[in-house]
């Protein structure tokens, strides 16, 4: 079966249906075919709408509204101890229906899960590789001139990554490749400032922190190496300074 | 077989092999046995007996030795040509290729130059007729003319030795080698009449990708080099043509599966991955299994083992996704008591209700685990239903938080 890639909500956003052997999926920009999908995201909202539950997902200022309904694998109430602003993985199936001569899109979550922040770290890595693959996929496809699907699929090693990118070559709807570099330059240096920001908040709210106690304060969400080489970044970019030896200040 | 030759034209090659092996009567057991086999026509099986028994391939052809040839020389050569190289010039307002390269035999060597060649690769044994000799800086050599015939006996394949890289290959190109990643798209297609059988492969290196077009010979998937391949355009496409002529080396064999879709593909063979179990189905998760061998029991009695006791267990199928692809995979009950716990598992199987089990292990939805996981194919049913793919999962840890930091310090050194 396909996979339930792990997307963005960029990726999400810019998705459109295409009907490929019969099968009713969705396509990305860079040719990725899906119907279920994961995705992490933070809660905005939960609601009862027309007796339909619905949680509402930020992820990278998209807003995504995922139907609890016929797809739902879990106890639909459980929505209710979902924490405004917390962080979620949450696997879904996204629909299109023809309705009034448009196309209602619809996404129908199919179970979710709280994480903690080193699981976010991890997902949001995850997803940023993921992407970083598919288009090292496309631009080797691209650069080879490749066109047969077999010839494709052999190049991304799975007929599912294949197929979708053979969809986009032979329907002429190409590769828009810059714009996700981009998108993944940016995921790159939100995930670096991240970073850097929750050791500020910390040092800022402490006034003054040694690097054990930033470690002890945030090692249960990044890694001890992840948080020295962070203090050393703000350290080299006069965020902080070394108030006394070993000590940390944010400077005013 | 060979094409069926006049009696008198075999005997006439067999004293040719015999004067050019000085009368070793062996190198006449071993032509009758490849004539028997071989395809070729008899002189070419002839010239390999003659080569592989260490004769004069000059003996066999009627030409002159290549150590007697003098600027007056007019006749045939037969020899290896090595040290190509082509240069192009115009005369009378058309364009000629002119071949240079060394003639070898076993008296000797000598430079050679050829007109408007044909084909002709590094390491080929060529016939030429009509050859002269010329002397060039007080030194002889050989030269083509118009009426100068040449016929490649054999092509050879280890001359080339330089590795081209894939996206170097021009339809301009001889004879060459190419090394990569090899994986085969067709198998066996018979072709003209089924004379030939085609196996059609994709091979890919850093630089790109080309389609090989194996003819007569076998391909194996993995990482290979391939000898005396030579770039042909069909369909506006250029491809690499390889035959019984080329010679093909598998460095490293197709490994084993890596993921669970090249699991799924194989359909056996085992495989260790990260991922997310994406739910739980628990339909029928009650089951007999033998208690001497644990194969579910049809009919209360163990085929094989039809005296022993068969004993009630659970199972239930984890719908698993390594981001390569999602599989259904049974989780027997030993590996659910790791996971769920043994008191949950037991009470399940005392009421024969399975509502417990199944809100533990929903529980467990979307979290990240190690698997091991392995695949055996079914056979076909007596139905008519197709083989299929069962999996099963054989070990299940699910992350711990040093579990979670290793993977994003793997994570983020790939974006470093």
């Amino acid at each position: 079966m396909r996979p339930a890639y792990l997307i963005t909500g960029v990726e999400l956003r810019d998705s459109n249906p295409v009907n490929f052997n019969g099968e009713n999926l969705n396509i990305s920009g860079l040719g990725l075919l899906f119907k279920k999908f994961l995705m992490v995201g933070q809660v905005q909202n939960r609601m009862e709408e027309n007796d339909r539950k619905i949680i509402k997902i930020i992820d990278q200022n998209n807003e995504f509204y995922f139907i609890i309904g016929q797809y739902f694998t879990g106890n639909p109430e459980k929505i209710w101890d979902l924490q405004i602003n917390s962080y979620v993985l949450i696997s879904a199936t996204l629909t299109f229906r023809e309705k009034n001569s448009s196309q209602e899109r619809n996404i129908y979550a199919e179970n979710f899960r709280e994480i903690s922040d080193l699981e976010l770290q991890f997902y949001r890595l995850l997803g940023m590789k993921f992407l970083q693959d598919r288009l090292n996929v496309v631009k080797k496809v691209i650069s080879s001139g490749a066109k047969e699907l077999n010839e494709i699929s052999a190049l991304t090693k799975s007929n599912y990554l294949a197929e979708g990118i053979y969809y986009r070559i032979n329907q002429n709807l190409g590769f828009d490749v810059s714009r996700y570099e981009a998108l993944l330059d940016s995921l790159k240096l939100t995930s670096e400032r991240s970073t850097k920001d929750k050791i500020l908040d910390l040092i800022k709210s402490r006034g003054e922190m040694s690097m054990d106690e930033i470690i002890a304060s945030l090692g249960n969400s990044m890694t001890s190496k992840e948080i020295e080489e962070s203090v050393y970044d703000l350290l080299n970019s006069g965020e902080i300074y070394e108030s006394k030896e070993h000590k940390y200040k944010y400077v005013i | 077989m060979g094409a069926a030759l006049p009696d008198e034209i075999i005997e006439e090659i067999k004293s040719k092999i015999l004067k050019a092996t000085n009368n070793d009567q062996n190198a006449i057991v071993e032509f009758d046995k490849r004539l028997l086999e071989s395809s070729e026509p008899p002189i070419i099986v002839a010239l390999n007996v003659v080569e592989d028994f260490q004769g004069d391939i000059s003996v066999l052809f009627e030409g002159e030795k290549i150590s007697s040839i003098t600027k007056e020389f007019e006749g045939n050569v037969v020899g290896k040509i090595t040290n190509i190289s082509y240069k192009e010039f115009e005369r009378n307002g058309k364009k000629h290729k002119m071949l240079t390269g060394i003639m070898r035999d076993k008296s000797g060597s000598i430079p050679i130059t050829i007109f408007d060649p044909p084909k002709i690769g590094e390491g080929d044994i060529i016939l030429i007729k009509n050859v002269v000799g010329d002397e060039f800086n007080g030194k002889i050599r050989l030269k083509t003319r118009n009426n100068s015939e040449i016929t490649p006996l054999k092509r050879g394949v280890e001359g080339q030795l330089e590795l081209v890289t894939i996206s170097k290959i021009n339809p301009d190109m001889k004879f060459l080698s190419v090394e990569g990643e090899l994986r085969i798209i067709e198998k066996d297609r018979p072709v003209k009449g089924e004379q030939s059988r085609l196996t059609v492969g994709i091979l890919t290196d850093s630089t790109g990708t080309i389609q090989v077009r194996a003819w007569d010979i076998d391909l194996e998937e993995g990482l290979v080099r391939i000898y005396g391949a030579y770039p042909r355009v069909y369909n506006n496409k250029l491809y690499l043509n390889v035959n019984k002529n080329s010679k093909i080396e598998v460095l490293r064999k197709a490994g084993k599966p890596e993921n669970l879709y090249q699991l799924a593909e194989v359909g056996n063979g085992e495989v260790e991955v990260s991922g997310r179990i994406l739910g739980f189905i628990t339909k029928n998760p009650f089951v007999d299994v033998c208690s001497e061998c644990g194969r579910v029991v049809r009919d209360g009695k163990c085929s094989i083992h039809p005296e022993a006791k068969p004993t009630r267990i659970i199972r239930v199928t984890a719908i698993i996704d390594d981001g390569s692809s999602s599989q259904y995979a049974t989780i027997y009950q030993s590996i659910l008591i790791g996971l769920i716990g043994e008191e949950v598992v037991k009470s399940s199987l005392a009421s024969l209700d399975i509502s417990l089990v199944r809100d533990r292990v929903n529980e467990l939805a979307l979290n990240e685990f190690k698997l091991k996981v392995t695949a055996f194919r079914s056979s076909r049913s007596q139905s008519g239903e197709e083989s299929r793919t069962n999996m099963e999962i054989v070990e299940l840890e699910k992350f711990t938080e040093e579990d979670f930091k290793s993977s994003i310090e793997k994570l983020r050194g790939e974006f470093a």
